[in-house]
This record gives C-alpha cells, structure tokens and sequence, in this order.
C-alpha cells in the first residue's frame, strides 16, 4: 500500500511494498527529481510503527515534477522503494479535492513497479463529475476542488465566455457544500453566436463569493489525461435567426470544459 | 542445447512476435536460444531482446543502408513468388514467407548447429516439414485458428504437419480440432499456453468503481455489445466506469455510439497503452464481450493484477482460463442481457470480487513464465526420446 492522505502525508505499508525491509527497521526516506538528480529531498518527519510508515511531506519543499521515492539503507544507499499499489485511488483522490491547496501530490507506480511522486503546482478550480445535454440547456455538476467548501447554500454563477470574442451567457448555479449544478441555457449562445467564425467555442467557469474571478471547470481527478480525444458527449442542434447552431460540450487539450457551437445541418454530430 | 525458432518478422509488434520473445527469453534460463527473424526493416526490434537471447535475420528490406544493398533484380523477382511449399493463401498473408526467404531458410537448416528448430506460424512450419534435415527436432507452434485457413493452406497442413516433430497449440480447443483434422500419435500435439511476462505486477485494490475493457477495435470484439451490457450496470450505479483501452480504427463509430446512448459520462476510450496490467490494476472487473478469443492474453493479465473476469462463453480463450463462479463469471455467448446482468452482479457484490480477486492471482500462477517453460522442456525432451526411438 502506497497513499497520499489529504494532508499531504505519505503513507506505505512497509511489508508490502519493499523487499528487504522489516518492519522493525527505522525506515528514512527521500524523494530524488527524475529530471534532475541533483535535487534530492531527504524527508525528516517520518514515523514508522509496525510495518506502517507515514512521511509527512506537507512542508517540503517540491519542485513540480515526478520524483523517485528512495528508501536509504544504514549504508547509506538509495534504493527504490518497489510497490504493488496502482497507485490511484478515485475516492481518496476525489477527498484530496476538498482541502484547499495550492500544490497537489499524487503517488504514481510506474510500469516498473516502482514508487514515485508528482508534484503539481494547482489552483483552485471547479471539478466537473457530470454532464447533461439537453434539449435547450447542458447541465453541468461538480465540486469545488482546491478552494474552501462552506457549509450551506451560497450564490454562485456558471459563466460561459465566448473564447476570444466579448460573449458571455450567466446562468445561476446552485452551490451547496461544495457542491455545484447549473442548467446553462443555451439559447443565448445561439442569438451570440459569430457566424464568420467555424468555431465557436464558449469556456464555462463557476464563480463564487469566494472566487469573483471565476473557477475553471473541468475535469482532472479521474486520471484520465487527453480527455479531448476519449470522452464525447452527444450535440444539440437548435434553431437560429439565419442558421442552425449545433452546440456539444467538450473537453479541451487541458481537459477544461467548453462549449462547441457551430452552423450545423440536420443529422449531423 | 540449443533452440533456434524461426519467425517471419521479429522486428515488428504483434502479439506473436511478443508472446515468442517472451518465451525464448524462458527458455534461455538453461539453453541456448537464437530467434531467426526472416526479413528484417528496422536496426532494432520494436520489442526489448530478453537477456540471453540471440537475434538475427535472413533478409534485410529495410531501406539501404551503410553494408546494407538493395535486393537484386533475382532476388526482387524471387521475392514475388512463394516459398515452397507456402500456399497462395498463406503467401498473400504473409509476403515474408517468398522464394528469397526460403533459400535462406533451407540453407540455414542444412548448416545450423541446432537440436530444436521452431516454427511460429503455418507457412513456416510447412517449409520445417518439407525442409529440415531429419537431424533436428522440428516443433510447429500454432497462433491462429485452424478455422480461419483457406482450402489450400488446410490441405497442405494435412499433408505435411504429420512430418513435423510435434505441434504445440495455444488452447484444448485448438488441440481438439488439430487432432480430428490430423489424428496424430499420442505426445505429438498438445496444448500450451502463453506464459505471463516476467515483472513485479500490482494489485487491485477493488476500490475503484472501473470496468476495464482492452483489445483492438474490431468487430470480433463486439465492443457496442458491451456498451449495450454496461448501460444496464451505468443506469443503477452511476458512479460506475467503463475504460476501454484499445487502438484501430473505428473509433469515430464506437464515440458516436457512446454519446447516442447517453454514456459519456461514463464510458471512456482510454487508446493503447504500454502498460496494460498497470491500467487494469486500477479497475475492479474486466468485461470480454468478443466473438471469439485466439487465447485470451487479456484475461491472464487481467488475473495476474487480482481483477475478475466477466465474458462471454465464446469458443476458446475464456472457457479455458476463467472458472466459472471462482475467479469470474462466464455468460452464454452472445446474450447481451446475461453479460449485462453479471456486470451487475459483480458491481453489487463487493466480498465476491475480493474473494474472485483472490482466486484470480493463484490462477495467473498456471501462467507464469518458469512454469510455462518447464512445461516446454518436458514436451521436447519427450519429443526428442521420442524421435530416438523411432
């Protein structure tokens, strides 16, 4: 067993995961960048108890990047620490969403088998867990991810902007505990839409009391990465002034929520 | 001793060429092993040599390189027709298998220090039969289907395996059929399957609400049955995933499918990956929904990670892995609903999984690697004091 807790605390089940060690050893760890050896964390708060180890690495300072996780031996050897976790957990990763932060860890096995870590420097953002087409609107629901979770209701705005033209839709959004849901209608983005563009495309972000500037939707805790091309949601086709507008949702190269809108033709995706 | 097995390609990336790596790579741990590789494109072979193993090839067609020419005018000529004796439906097939090819075989057969020359495919093993001093121990392997071969490939098997040594198949069906095609003496055909590459597996926790499906796109695998199966799981337990790892074209029709039966949330094409049992590990059931199965690599790999196994009875593969109840869950072949309804059973039965699970692992035990190769060195020591006694 190898886990990330939402307090950025390593934890490994020693027995399973490394040979050669015995519980009872007093195990000290380090976290060496795969692109730069030279970078090598020594991780001091480490409690070990029985066969369990718990590295807290809240405090260390990380690079982003992936970093080898090492086991150093009482000569002082580093050797890599082997593991028999996948290394992803989608319930433990969707728990690690709801504590603010501006740095996310993930423990990763590689095909090897062997135990390394990713750093990834984070902002707050809007975790998309479902989508709806519907025949006038998309209802999107998710979580905040990254950002305070207020107990209760709060106002909170899905905004869809019409990417680099000065179009916006706002649709209210209910937001309770952290989590969110929105019928966005779909009509305005047909009275906007641009027909002297192929595409238009409209990025959606949820704002917030707390983020006025809006959070990003979209879609990062399954570990799925280059959505784009793997998840396809269904298009509407709906009536404008001089054309039809075809209208799907999709997620970007950064696996960010958008919307598509283009002239379409009856029959057509 | 030493083991030469020939291949029409070995520098490409088939299964055949990944599974015959694999084993010399076993069978290495105590013999000399050399894979012949009939033509050769690339400096480097796709896949990683295993430690011990030799590689080379007869032919060279990549483009020409520094003490590399281009073919002659005779050997271009020679290598539009056939090699004897490779019917016209094997040779369109498989091109390798030409009279320039068969030149370098024969006289790689008459000159090589071997005791064992294996073959890997059917226009290989007939120029084995046909050409092979009696000195060597010749073994035809078996990758594909018998049902799959044209008349003319059929009947030259009829007539010139029995020359063979031995044949090794990958499943007691394919066993089956070669015995009534060829009623062959006892110890000469048997069934062996692939072996499990050798590396440190992980293991699924069974915590992740994943479905995992992988193969190629293509219709024996039956992927919109499976879309059709899953939505009944999808529509009770939304939470619930389906990946489906594969590569190939019709993906634009299988993402199109997926959105008109309102799965997008749920039902992801994942592509190829490199690390298949890694991507499995991370799911908690793999779904078979094909037609019909060569041998079923998936469904071992499947097990080797601690993942159960829901699929269709189809013919071979799945009936000859999976136990029923144990480490998995075989529905009649082709009911839709039936797949459906075991998907389900297993989403809701987390205690079953976990004990499948468990079953699963011993099972990937059968397959690995030392243990398929010892099975392969009894089999040619039996063939070889076979042969001296006759």
């Amino acid at each position: 067993m190898s886990r990330i807790d939402n307090r950025d605390v390593l934890e490994l089940r020693f027995r399973d995961v490394v040979s050669g060690v015995t519980g009872g050893e007093r195990a000290t760890l380090a976290l060496r960048h795969r692109e730069d050896a030279a970078k090598t964390v020594r991780i001091t708060n480490v409690r070990s108890e029985g066969g369990e180890v718990r590295a807290d690495l809240g405090d260390l300072p990380l690079d982003d990047g992936t970093w080898d996780v090492l086991w150093i031996d009482h000569d002082g050897r580093h050797n890599p620490v082997a593991t028999k976790d996948p290394g992803f957990s989608l319930a433990e990763r969707q728990a690690y969403l709801a504590e603010p932060r501006r740095r996310e860890l993930r423990v990763i096995r590689d095909p090897q088998g062997r135990l390394r870590l990713r750093s990834t420097s984070v902002t707050p953002y809007a975790e998309v867990s479902w989508v709806e087409v519907g025949s006038e609107t998309v209802t999107v629901s998710g979580v905040l991810a990254y950002a305070p979770r207020g107990e209760g209701r709060a106002t909170a705005q899905i905004v869809a902007d019409q990417r680099e033209l000065s179009g916006a839709v706002v649709a209210e959004a209910d937001l309770v505990d952290g989590r969110f849901t929105c019928d966005i209608p779909l009509r305005p983005i047909v009275t906007q839409h641009d027909p002297d563009r192929a595409h238009n495309e409209w990025d959606l972000w949820l704002r917030t009391p707390s983020h006025e500037e809006g959070l990003r939707l979209g879609a990062h805790v399954d570990d799925i990465v280059g959505k784009k091309k793997k998840v396809v949601f269904p298009g509407v086709l709906l009536r404008g002034v001089a054309d039809s507008i075809r209208i799907r949702p999709y997620y970007t190269v950064d696996d960010e929520l958008s919307l598509l809108a283009t002239i379409g033709r009856e029959g057509r995706r | 001793m030493k083991i030469t097995i020939l291949i029409a390609n070995a520098y490409g990336m088939g299964g055949t060429i990944r599974t015959v790596f694999n084993l010399a790579g076993g069978l290495a741990e105590r013999h000399e092993v050399e894979i012949v590789s009939l033509v050769q494109h690339t400096e480097e072979p796709f896949f990683t040599l295993p430690d011990g193993v030799r590689l080379r090839s007869l032919t060279w067609i990549g483009p020409p390189t520094e003490g590399r020419e281009s073919p002659g005018r005779l050997e271009r000529r020679r290598e539009r027709r056939p090699a004897r004796p490779v019917p016209p439906s094997e040779f369109r097939r498989n091109r390798y298998l030409n009279a320039r090819t068969e030149r370098e075989v024969r006289r790689l057969l008459r000159r090589t220090d071997a005791d064992v020359v294996m073959g890997t495919r059917p226009g290989i093993n007939l120029m084995l039969a046909k050409w092979a001093p009696r000195r060597l121990l010749t073994i035809g392997q078996v990758h594909t289907h018998l049902g799959s071969h044209g008349p003319d490939l059929r009947a030259e098997i009829r007539r010139r395996y029995p020359r063979l040594d031995g044949l090794v198949v990958l499943t007691d069906s394919d066993r089956d059929m070669f015995a009534d095609f060829l009623r062959p003496p006892p110890g000469w055909l048997v069934t062996m399957p692939n072996a499990l590459p050798p590396g440190h597996y992980p293991r699924s926790s069974q915590e992740n609400p994943i479905i995992v499906a992988a193969g190629r796109i293509a219709a024996v695998k039956q992927y919109p049955k499976l879309l059709e199966a899953f939505s009944m799981v999808a529509h009770v337990h939304p939470e619930w995933r389906l990946r489906i790892y594969a590569g190939g074209e019709g993906q634009d029709d299988l993402r199109d499918q997926i959105a008109d039966m309102g799965l997008s949330n749920q039902v992801t094409l994942m592509g190829r990956t490199r690390d298949l049992p890694g991507e499995l590990s991370k799911g908690s059931i793999l779904a078979v929904s094909s037609r019909y199965e060569g041998f079923g690599m998936t469904i071992i790999e499947a097990f080797s990670v601690g993942v159960p196994v829901v699929s269709f009875d189809c013919p071979q593969g799945p009936r000859e892995i999976i136990e029923h109840e144990r480490n998995g869950l075989l529905v009649p072949a082709q009911e839709v609903t039936s797949l459906g309804w075991a998907l389900l059973r297993m989403v809701e039965n987390h205690d079953e999984r976990l004990r499948m699970s468990d079953a699963a692992i011993r099972a990937s035990e059968t397959y690995a690697l030392p243990v398929i190769t010892r099975r392969w060195e009894e089999y040619i020591e039996e063939r070889r004091a076979s042969k001296t006694a006759h």
